[in-house]
């Protein structure tokens, strides 16, 4: 087993994996730029080490600033977590190079896997299905009907060098091509610099399922089962679930298997993430793969009773999987939810500050990985998630019931959250359905919201009972807020200077001086 | 202590008095049975009849915030005797507005013309005095009337510069 | 309570009461002589007045100080006046209501004319209350709040009236310098009546229900054949903007008593405490980056001193004193660290912020007030110089102009100045310069301190070479001196060098820097010679 592992990351992952180091008594080093000294995974740490400015750039991403720390400290393996450095092969080749022992996948295995279109290509090679299209640019506009008849319609142009639906254009009918080609291609262009476009067959509100795949370095590989990521705003995932709801045992089992091909064609080892579109009939194609450890995989340790991130860094010490496939058994349901510092009110732009207060949920079944506490300032340099509020119960309704019962009790003073709509999200009867895919977030924020007392005239008498109790609360706030020892209305009694007493006194008598 | 507190956009009288060691609540005149206590901080049980609630208030620098039953709301207090000092202060004048020469001076340049539509704050022309420039805004959006003043022109403090309806 | 009617040597209350009931009752007489007394000159007259969008006296009282404070006291004095049948009419309180309260927990004394009996008019009796809270404030070391509704003098007293307002006066001036004084006028306030509020420290006015004036408009229509009406004579703006009586204008009465609360929060309670002290969650070191380019680089382009203020105090919160009089310079109110300081700020975007007879008076009296109450004195300086003119020459600019340099000379409390820009000639020793006791003076690097602008200097001091030169040359020739001029000493280091500035400071750290000299500034002592007053150049 490793002597000393270096995080090279920080907030609630760097936090998670400092648990897991904690547990298994291996000795952690963090590294934190300027504006992380006194973030929590420094705080937790057993040694932790500056590595310049507040710029990911200047900081976390600076590769040889992060092994030099590594050196110095004495570790002999590293986790990446995810994020930041952790799909940049370089990392993992100058690792290498150092005999540091990198947690994650080879450098070769993440070229081969981590880039979209070579783990494609090796998907249709080793008859993985991938959604129908053209995976190179289409060279000229002429070129495109013929790959349209092929795929059929409705097909999206996409930008090659796309992504946040930038230069994608969906065509239904073949005459709009010619207009859609040009928009694409000009927005392309704009947004990336890259005009290049290619088409793939568009699917109807399909869903984001993606398979939990483990290899070690004797040729074992198993999936550890399937994570629903459908609901998404402008891409991002913002809750996530194991099992699906559409899941059935079958379905598991063919995407499970044609995960663990595909990974064991890219060489594959430690943990990794296969994401596949799943349509309306069932049918899977694969999307890509995240060659490093999820944000979203506490749900899959919820439901598997495992935990990913020892498995890990055993993995990588070249322990075997102790386990086979059959053994992993999934039992119950998890729902997490991530907790963002976003302004819910002004298009959920970051709202970072100092947490002021906080109170944070317990109870049976729910879990909270997070990297904060009150007193501390979000720093406005990184992405502001606060951490992830995971909930489980042993069927979906328990896990929902839980996780509302969570967040009700979840409150942070001084910051902005979007708690709030994982509220209205877990009361939309549709997905308490499971009715969901993965427009269907966006969909739901152009609606307007719907208050409970509309729906349900017990919750509306509770409402406004709860209105009334929070006007008293306000009133008291303000008719004692003078003499709060902490308002800053309060008046402060100082005492006086012997000195200035005597000089004002000097000042204002009447009485003739006799010197 | 009688306050209106506004809660999103619905405002209610609050009366709050203590008789006995007892708070004793009205609101929007009417007697109701709370009892409240600030558990920690900011942080209160409030119980109304049966239902129980714990609020928090949070103030921060845009106005207060009251969370209560996992729902968050803005809130204001309406206190009579506690000044508020930026009321309207930015409305802007109504109907038909003389721009008067605050200082005398000399006119160095116009930047409208007569009959155009201006917005409020917008410069309607410049006056130097004691060489220094100053724009003069305009009070209200609407259209230039009348220009009383050409270039070059002395000017007297008081003295109508122009007319916007 | 039916209106009491005089009735030999019963008092009426008494003569009621009997007639209802056949014992006497002690607890219910004092029950019904202060219902009578709280009545005032009853409901329709009270009517009337919220009518005319004014509040009751002791509904002002009520809004003023913190809820359930007030104790009045003389409820129960009345009038002694036996002429003109006013004997028959002798309300309890004689049409005033006073007593002490506490705003913000602190103690104040606090009267108020009831417009709804006789008028609010001023009697023997009723001065007597007034005079009686002012000596109660003076021996306890508390502010007096007056609220005038008054149609002045009560006529068929004749002289005893006369007689209260001059008791009223000399309090007044006792008290001035001792405890604040501060004056509403939310009714009439005439003739000799407004020379209690003008001695006082301060004048709130509300909009549209308040007018002041020492001759009405109809003695002034016999006398000089103008024709003006009571508002555009006395009301609030005329005295805001126009006379400079007035310090501050109100929307009604509710915001007029709610202006004075957040006022009085400035202020100490007497000439010996210090201004209350506030915890503050603004960053003592709080920069300011927006103020190293706040200077425009064309000095003929002005820019708001406001802005400065409220980028330095804290929580930008500025409370202005005689906003809309003399604008060319600003004062008022702010807090740094939490301890109240007066500020005075000469104002580039009005005529330059030049020093003319009004700007000299309304400085000259905000720092006296300051100095009186140990408020520090903050000054912020742009100053092109004195106005220039026939009517400022002959109007007195030189004995006005005096008073702002009396002022700062004469002032003890702690005094910090910062030139921003320019500080040039007779101006820049006035406004708190090094040389008149000023304990700290800061310079940004921008400051230009100098006898004049270099336009005006190169005129002078290369007149002769400039006549000689021919006439194309004279413009490079003149260009070129001012350059060099310029270059020379519009600039802060040549007053560095001799001391008189004691740091050159960056802008976006103003805050800082005032707040750290303020700190070290809190034990100041100093004194004046023995005197029996200065002699100010009134």
């Amino acid at each position: 087993m490793f002597k000393k592992i270096l995080i090279a990351n920080r907030g609630e992952i760097a936090v998670r994996i400092l648990r897991a180091c904690r547990e298994m008594e291996i000795p952690a080093v963090v590294v934190f730029s300027d504006a992380d000294r006194t973030s929590l995974h420094v705080r937790l740490a057993d040694e932790a080490y500056p590595i310049g400015p507040a710029p990911l750039k200047e900081s976390y991403l600076a590769i040889e600033k992060i092994l030099g720390v590594a050196r110095y400290a004495g570790c002999d393996a590293l986790h990446p977590g995810y994020g930041i450095l952790s799909e940049n092969p370089n990392l993992a080749r100058a690792c290498a190079e150092a005999g540091v022992a990198f947690i994650g996948p080879r450098p070769e295995a993440i070229e081969r896997l981590g880039s979209k279109t070579a783990a494609r290509q090796l998907a249709q090679s080793v008859g993985v299905p991938t959604v129908p299209g053209t995976l190179e640019p289409i060279a000229r506009l002429e070129d495109a009907p013929e790959t349209i008849r092929k795929i059929g319609l409705p097909v999206v142009l996409k930008a090659v060098a796309g992504g946040g639906g930038k230069g994608m254009r969906l065509i239904e009918r073949e005459q709009e091509l010619a207009s859609a080609w040009r928009d694409a291609s000009s927005e392309a262009m704009n947004s990336f610099g890259d005009g290049r476009l290619y088409l793939e067959k568009f699917l109807a509100r399909p869903r984001h399922v993606e398979i939990q795949v483990l290899g070690d370095h004797h040729g074992h590989i198993v999936y550890l089962g399937e994570r629903e990521c459908s609901i998404q705003r402008r891409y991002q995932k913002v809750i996530e679930e194991a099992p699906s709801p559409i899941m059935t045992p079958e379905l598991r089992r063919a995407m499970g298997e044609a995960a663990v091909k595909l990974a064991r064609a890219g060489g594959y080892t430690n943990a990794g993430t296969l994401e596949f579109l799943v349509d309306m009939e069932r049918n899977f194609y694969f999307l890509e793969m995240n060659t490093r450890l999820q944000v979203e995989h506490p749900v899959t340790e919820m439901v598997t009773s495992l935990d990913l991130v020892k498995l890990q860094i055993r993995i990588a010490s070249g322990e075997p999987l102790p386990f086979a496939q059959e053994d992993v058994a999934l039992r119950g349901h998890a729902i997490e939810c991530r907790i963002y510092a976003e302004d819910p009110d002004n298009h959920f732009f970051p709202s970072p500050g100092k947490i002021l207060e906080r109170c944070v949920p317990t109870g049976p079944g729910i879990r909270l990985d997070d990297g904060v506490y009150a007193g501390w300032t979000v720093p406005n340099e990184y992405d502001p998630l606060l951490g992830k509020l995971i909930a489980w119960g042993h069927d979906r309704g328990e896990a929902i019931g839980r996780l509302r019962r969570a967040l009700q009790e979840y409150y942070a003073a001084g910051i902005k959250t979007n708690v709030g709509l994982f509220r209205r999200i877990l009361e939309e009867p549709e997905f308490l359905r499971g009715e969901i895919h993965t427009k269907w977030l966006d969909e739901l924020l152009r609606r307007p919201v719907i208050s409970p007392s509309a729906t349900n005239p017990e919750n509306g008498r509770r409402q406004a009972l709860a209105e009334d109790a929070a006007r008293l609360a306000a009133a008291l706030w303000y008719v004692n807020r003078g003499t709060a020892p902490d308002a800053s209305q309060a008046a402060i009694a100082e005492t006086p200077s012997r000195w200035k007493q005597e000089g004002r006194r000097e000042q204002v008598e009447a009485v003739p001086e006799h010197r | 202590m009688k306050i209106g507190v506004r809660l999103g956009d619905r405002e209610k009288r609050v009366e709050i008095a203590k008789r006995g060691g007892r708070l004793h609540f009205r609101l929007d005149g009417r007697d109701i049975t709370a009892e409240a206590v600030e558990v920690v901080p900011r942080m209160y049980s409030i119980l109304i009849g049966g239902a129980a609630f714990e609020v928090r208030v949070e103030p921060r620098a845009d106005g207060l915030r009251v969370h209560v039953d996992g729902r968050e709301y803005s809130a204001e207090v309406l206190d009579p005797r506690q000044w508020r000092r930026d009321l309207e202060k930015m409305a802007q004048a109504e109907g038909r507005q003389e721009i008067i020469a605050p200082m005398p001076g000399k006119i160095v340049r116009v930047l409208v013309k007569i009959g155009e539509e201006v917005e409020t704050g917008q410069g309607l022309m410049v006056v130097e005095a004691m060489k220094m420039q100053n724009e003069i805004k305009s009070p209200k959006s609407g259209r230039v009337e009348r220009l009383l003043v050409r270039e070059g022109q002395a000017v007297n403090s008081g003295e109508t510069l122009a007319v916007v309806v | 309570m039916p209106a009491s009617r005089g009735c030999g040597t019963l008092t009426p209350e008494h003569s009621t009461m009997t007639a209802k009931k056949h014992h006497h009752d002690p607890i219910q007489e004092l029950a019904n002589r202060s219902a009578e007394a709280n009545a005032g000159g009853g409901a329709e007259r009270r009517e009337r007045q919220h009518k005319e969008g004014k509040l009751g006296a002791r509904e002002r009282i009520e809004l003023l100080l913190d809820e359930g404070t007030f104790e009045e006291l003389d409820k129960f004095v009345k009038h002694h006046c036996t002429d003109f049948g006013i004997e028959e009419q002798r309300p309890s309180g004689d049409g005033f209501v006073s007593g002490f309260g506490r705003i913000d927990g602190r103690l104040v004394y606090v009267f108020a004319q009831d417009f709804t009996v006789f008028g609010g008019s001023l009697s023997e009796s009723n001065a007597g209350k007034i005079t009686k809270i002012m000596k109660l404030a003076m021996s306890n070391g508390a502010p007096v709040i007056g609220l005038n509704d008054s149609g002045g003098a009560r006529i068929q007293e004749g002289v005893m009236s006369l007689a209260g307002y001059a008791d009223i006066f000399l309090l007044n001036t006792l008290a001035s310098g001792v405890v604040p004084q501060i004056s509403a006028v939310m009714g009439p306030c005439a003739g000799g009546a407004v020379y209690s509020p003008a001695i006082t420290d301060f004048i709130f006015m509300t909009e549209k229900t308040s007018y002041m004036f020492v001759t009405g408009p109809d003695v002034i229509k016999t006398v000089t054949h103008e024709e003006v009406s009571k508002h555009e004579l006395g009301g609030a703006m005329t005295h805001n903007a126009t006379s400079g009586v007035a310090h501050f204008i109100a929307r009604d009465d509710t915001e007029c008593l709610a202006m004075i609360r957040e006022l009085m929060s400035f202020l100490p309670s007497n000439n010996l405490d210090d201004p209350p002290r506030r915890s503050s969650d603004d960053p003592a070191d709080r920069a300011e980056a927006s103020l190293n380019s706040i200077i425009p680089e064309d000095p003929l382009v002005p820019y708001d001193i406001k802005d400065v203020i409220h980028a330095v105090v804290d929580d930008r919160y500025f409370f202005e004193v005689h906003e809309h009089f003399a604008k060319n310079i600003v004062v008022g109110f702010a807090r740094l660290d939490g301890r109240p300081v007066g500020i005075v700020a000469n104002q580039p975007a009005f005529l330059a912020g030049v020093l003319d007879i009004n700007a000299s008076v309304k400085g000259a009296r905000f720092v006296r007030f300051c100095d009186a109450f140990n408020i520090p004195l903050i000054t912020f300086e742009d100053v092109p110089g004195f106005l220039p003119g026939t009517q400022q020459e002959f109007g007195g600019i030189i004995r006005h102009g005096a008073k702002l340099l009396f002022a700062f000379a004469e002032a003890t409390v702690p005094k910090i100045t910062v030139i921003t820009r320019k500080a040039y000639g007779g101006a820049y020793c006035v406004m708190a310069s090094k040389h008149i006791r000023t304990d700290m003076n800061f310079a940004w690097p921008t400051a230009e301190i100098a006898v004049m602008g270099p336009e005006g200097a190169v005129n002078i001091v290369y007149k002769r070479e400039i006549a000689r030169a021919s006439e194309s040359e004279r413009g490079t020739l003149r260009q070129e001196k001012t350059a060099e001029f310029r270059e020379r000493f519009a600039n802060p280091y040549v007053a560095a060098e001799r001391g008189y500035i004691d740091a050159i400071i960056l802008p976006s750290e103003t805050r800082k820097k005032l707040i750290t000299a303020l700190h070290s500034l809190e034990n100041k002592r100093d004194t004046n010679p023995r005197k029996k007053h200065g002699n100010i150049p009134l």
